[in-house]
């Protein structure tokens, strides 16, 4: 009996022995997958500021996008209206390429186009105000 | 006489012992004595043998409970480490959707960004070119346009006063609940200004509108 008592008595120290082994491996993993998890939970933390980031510049691209729509709906067809009105009361073109100090352009008559050719330099402002008004009809 | 006594003691004590001696008792006492010792003997190897027995149990009931307490602890870390693995697994897969969803939206405000910064650039294209044309006819006609609350439009003319050319002559204008044009606010008062608006409604002509106003207020300034 003594033989037997000894044989399963080295059995439970062998045992013990190899789950020892086991636990130290185990250990080794639970370490291993913690580090692992620290460094994703560092990742996500930076990637959802990221993300905050993010949202801000979405808020700062829509005001952007809501001025473009403002002068695209807004601002530009008010200034096309304003020059569009002052081409169709005077009936005058203007010559933008001319050489500075120089008022130059078409004025469409009726029946003629006449030119239209000043030099500013040398006129009041007046004179040639008088002037351009001078050829609107005033006959209704 | 004290020595006397213990001389007489001593002799009945040898007298006892040759006598004790040469009885079957001192044989019989000596055998019982023997067996004595070897009983004893026997019963102490026995009981060394049993302690050491126990002390093998003692040892192995350890042993065992060692087991027992490892085996407890070796299978709580299996389900930690199970369900570490887990966590991190979840962890890596949320970590790609969001690498993902910040990749996608950073290409989409990067186009966004474009599309803003193309408009932006011929809006102000546009724009300055609409300044510039509208600039002009206000610099040479002598006449701003303005848009001003409540739908108006208000009319100033300048270059009308030879003496003070700066200074302003204006009147509003708006198209009223029937879609007639109408017209306030003139500052200089212009006597002819309703006749004005009359004629504009029947006819539209508004070049002729301006020209007749403009017209009316240089008289104002020459009476």
């Amino acid at each position: 009996m003594e033989k037997e008592v000894a044989q399963s008595l080295l059995n439970a120290k062998e045992q013990v022995h190899q789950g020892g082994v086991e636990l130290q491996q185990l250990e080794a993993g639970l370490q291993e997958a913690g580090e692992e998890d620290t460094r994703l939970k560092a990742s996500l933390l930076q990637l959802t500021r990221e993300l905050e980031e993010l949202k801000e510049i979405e808020a700062d691209l829509e005001r952007q996008e809501k001025e473009v729509d403002e002068d695209t709906t807004v601002t530009i067809p008010s200034a096309v209206y304003v020059a569009q009105l002052y081409h169709q009361v005077s009936k005058i073109e203007w010559d933008y390429e001319c050489e500075p100090g120089m008022v130059k352009g078409i004025h469409h008559g009726p029946s003629v186009a006449q030119p239209i050719h000043l030099d500013s330099t040398q006129l009041s402002r007046k004179f040639i105000s008088d002037y351009l008004w001078s050829l609107v009809d005033t006959e209704w | 006489m004290v020595e006397d006594e213990l001389a007489l003691f001593d002799k009945s004590i040898n007298e006892f012992w040759n006598k004790f001696k040469s009885t079957d008792t001192s044989c019989q006492m000596a055998g019982l004595r023997d067996t004595y010792k070897d009983s004893i003997k026997a019963f102490a190897e026995k009981l060394s043998v049993k302690l050491k027995e126990e002390e093998r149990m003692v040892e192995m009931f350890l042993e065992y409970q060692n087991r027992i307490r490892q085996n407890k602890l070796i299978q709580e870390k299996k389900d930690n480490l199970l369900k570490l693995i887990a966590e991190v697994k979840g962890k890596k897969q949320e970590l790609e959707v969001l690498t993902a969803n910040i990749q996608d939206l950073k290409e989409e405000y990067s186009r966004k960004k474009e599309t803003i910064s193309t408009a932006n650039k011929a809006n102000a294209e546009r724009l300055k070119r609409l300044q510039k044309s509208a600039d002009l006819y206000k610099d040479r006609l002598g006449l701003e346009i303005r848009k001003i609350y409540g739908e108006k439009l208000q009319f100033i003319f300048t270059n009308i006063d030879p003496k003070n050319p700066e200074s302003p002559f204006m009147f509003s204008l708006h198209l009223n609940e029937a879609r007639d044009y109408e017209v306030s606010d003139s500052a200089p008062h212009l006597e002819g200004l309703a006749e004005f608006q009359e004629n504009v409604r029947k006819t539209n002509n508004f070049s002729a509108f301006l020209a007749n106003v403009r017209k009316a207020f240089t008289a104002t300034v020459y009476n």
